[in-house]
């Protein structure tokens, strides 16, 4: 062997070894985490602090530019149709009764349905829109639910805690749903959840003050969270408001 | 003496540093306190590396961690074991002063009568006239008149540094050869220095001086080569030194024994091609009788004269930096002309390297390992560029890698010129040194590309 090719081979190692150490920068992916899935719901149940209620709410929706869910009982929105409008075109609107009742604890199946009828229709009427989105009050529903908002126009039902039900080709279909209460959990305590395809719903209702709810989301939203609202969760348009 | 030199050696800024008595070069306390925060902070920033590193079975991430090791292993070694070797009686042995001078009509005369301002008064002063045709044939022959110690060689045909430099070798009588850049100005006490360095250890076969800039002054370009200057030569060739393994002992002002470089000058005049002439000469004097071969193969390439001298230097020899053996240099102050004399550089650097990386690994293991690393970098910086600055933001989305490598390398040069302000009080130039690592990283570095596309062509030049 001649001399130089000793250098030749002591420089090709070198070479090779700096291009060896050097090109995993190169075959690097992004490194991308999805973000979890937030479905923020609200419920309006009885008239404690109405109006002024929905408006901080709204404004504070509109401050961190979110989308949410927030659903009404009929007979508030009768007294106060300004709370529906006030949200912005992000913000579903849903329906949870006309009188926020157990439909479980009613016997009689048209009772049943005129309560859901007629708070969904209080809804549509108060806020100027064509609403498809329903929550049973106390998240309490029997077998009859489905036959319930089939027949109110309803395509989408948030009422348990482990699933919600989307009308789809004649009949409803249950999809898992991941569900907590607002007041009991920690933003953090939802920075730290595995991130899963499972959306997943953090629910208030009017007897939380706005103030803890802006700090809340203000927390929720430090980390890596997507909010969303019922309409995005199901894939259906669950609000249509006038004009659309 | 004349008046022109007078008023030019007035008007240099003189170096500012001093060496302690135990050969150290001097800073305050202070500087000591800054030195130990700056190294425990970039040790720590090394092991957190290493750890995630590990951690992520990530080589890139290992080999991120390379760059500031080596750098840390210069500064600290360079702080704590670097003794200026000028140690010895001075004596008054016959030396060789040799000026390779190529259309130097303008400081000529300046350079030349520097030397005669010498402490050391033994010497003979070889000028070597590589075909001038701008006139600095004629002032030569009037300084002969002036210094009857002074012999000029005139070339009828510009021949190239290599046998400019042989041309004064062969006409030299003595055992000890000089070497000056023909635009570089030489301190009083520099030969004087040279040569208690060659008495103190006889195994000493090159020297190096310690190059400070003249025009540093003159525009932003300058004073960042001038804390360039200091931190290649009171930082790098330091702790080189310190091991007796200088790899490139620069043509400004260079020293050589005669038995350290005689059976190689025949292989390096004979070079084609011309780049790093002083480099090759070095690496020949520190390498082993294998390498002293491969020396003589790669003679044949005019490109190194510098790097080829000191290489031929380190085969059975040492090769040392004395830091107060001061010679004042010019750089260049015009973007073009410093890229041009970069890419000659790079040119002979890698070349040289090519030869010596075969004999390399047998030197002290830290000092190989500074050699191997350094090889490696000058091919793969540009890759490491293109990785932090192009594909890290435009395809991972991640612009906290750019950031901590601009972040890292400010940092790391701050510290390094704010070291050369703590060893030269004087100095005005220190805060530079992040914008000439900018320059390294983003302009220097990309040079081995042109410089390995034009490796069979010609370039003389001292810059």
């Amino acid at each position: 062997m001649k001399l130089v090719h000793l250098a030749a081979i002591s420089t090709s190692i070198v070479v090779a070894l700096g291009i060896v150490m050097v090109l995993p920068a190169f075959t690097r992916t992004p490194h991308y985490t999805p973000p979890l899935l937030v479905m923020l719901s609200f419920s309006v149940v009885d008239n404690t602090n109405v109006p002024d209620w929905c408006n901080d709410l709204s404004s504070i929706f509109k401050k961190y530019g979110i989308k949410a869910t927030v659903f009404f009982t009929g007979k508030v929105v009768d007294e106060h149709p300004e709370c529906v409008t006030v949200f912005s075109n992000n913000i579903d609107i849903g329906s949870q009764t006309y009188n926020y009742v157990d439909l479980t604890e009613i016997p009689d199946y048209t009772v049943q349905l005129e309560e859901v009828r007629n708070g969904k229709q209080a809804v549509d009427y108060a806020g100027k829109l064509y609403s498809r989105v329903f929550k049973a009050p106390y998240g309490s529903a029997d077998e009859n639910i489905y036959s319930l908002l089939s027949r109110s126009d309803i395509a989408a039902d948030f009422s348990y805690d482990d699933k919600y039900n989307k009308y789809y080709n004649g009949q409803f279909i249950r999809f898992d749903l991941a569900v907590y209460e607002g007041n009991s959990s920690s933003a953090d305590f939802f920075h730290k959840l595995t991130v899963s395809e499972t959306p997943t719903v953090i629910n208030f209702d009017n007897s939380t003050p706005v103030e803890q709810i802006d700090r809340f989301i203000s927390e929720l939203k430090s980390g890596n969270v997507r909010f969303v609202n019922a309409s995005e969760v199901t894939s259906i348009d669950l609000t249509i408001r006038e004009g659309e | 003496m004349n008046s022109q030199t007078s008023v030019f050696l007035t008007n240099v800024r003189k170096s500012g540093q001093r060496i302690s008595k135990d050969g150290r070069i001097q800073v305050s306390r202070k500087a000591w306190t800054v030195r130990v925060s700056a190294f425990v902070a970039a040790s720590t920033m090394i092991a957190f590396n290493v750890y995630l590193g590990l951690t992520l079975n990530d080589v890139f991430v290992v080999y991120s961690t390379l760059l500031p090791i080596e750098s840390l292993l210069y500064v600290v070694i360079g702080w704590l074991l670097y003794r200026n070797p000028a140690r010895g009686t001075v004596g008054n042995d016959l030396v060789t002063v040799v000026v390779p001078i190529y259309n130097q009509k303008s400081v000529i005369e300046i350079v030349i009568d520097a030397i005669f301002r010498s402490t050391y008064k033994n010497i003979e002063i070889i000028a070597v006239n590589d075909g001038s045709s701008d006139g600095t044939k004629e002032i030569l022959d009037n300084l002969v008149r002036r210094y009857p110690n002074l012999r000029v060689i005139h070339k009828e045909v510009n021949e190239g540094k290599r046998r400019a430099v042989a041309a004064g070798f062969y006409a030299s009588k003595s055992n000890y050869i000089v070497l000056i850049d023909s635009d570089s100005i030489i301190d009083e006490h520099a030969i004087e220095q040279v040569m208690k360095t060659f008495n103190a250890d006889t195994k000493v076969g090159a020297i190096v001086g310690n190059a400070k800039v003249w025009n540093s002054e003159k525009n932003i370009l300058t004073r960042c080569q001038d804390a360039w200057y200091d931190y290649s030569f009171n930082i790098r060739k330091a702790t080189e030194s310190t091991f007796g393994n200088v790899l490139c002992c620069s043509g400004c002002l260079a020293a050589y024994r005669r038995e350290a470089i005689v059976h190689y000058i025949p292989y390096w005049v004979k070079a084609k091609l011309r780049d790093s002439e002083d480099r090759e000469l070095t690496s020949y004097v520190i390498s082993s009788s294998l390498g002293k071969k491969l020396m003589e193969s790669m003679a044949q390439y005019d490109d190194a004269e510098d790097r080829g001298l000191t290489a031929q230097a380190l085969t059975d020899w040492k090769s040392v930096y004395v830091a107060d053996a001061v010679i004042y240099t010019d750089v260049p102050e015009k973007l073009k002309v410093f890229l041009k004399q970069q890419k000659r550089w790079k040119k002979g650097t890698t070349r040289v390297n090519f030869f010596v990386s075969a004999f390399f690994w047998r030197k002290h293991p830290i000092m190989s390992l500074i050699f191997y690393m350094d090889f490696m970098m000058t091919f793969t910086t540009p890759l490491i560029i293109v990785a932090v600055f192009l594909y890290a933001p435009l395809v991972l989305q991640s612009y906290l890698i750019p950031a901590s490598f601009i972040g890292g390398s400010l940092l790391a040069s701050l510290a390094h010129g704010a070291d050369y302000k703590f060893r030269d009080s004087t100095t005005r130039n220190w805060f530079y040194k992040p914008l000439m690592n900018l320059i390294t990283s983003f302009m220097i570095s990309w040079l081995i590309i042109p410089a390995l596309l034009s490796y069979r062509k010609n370039e003389w030049g001292t810059r």
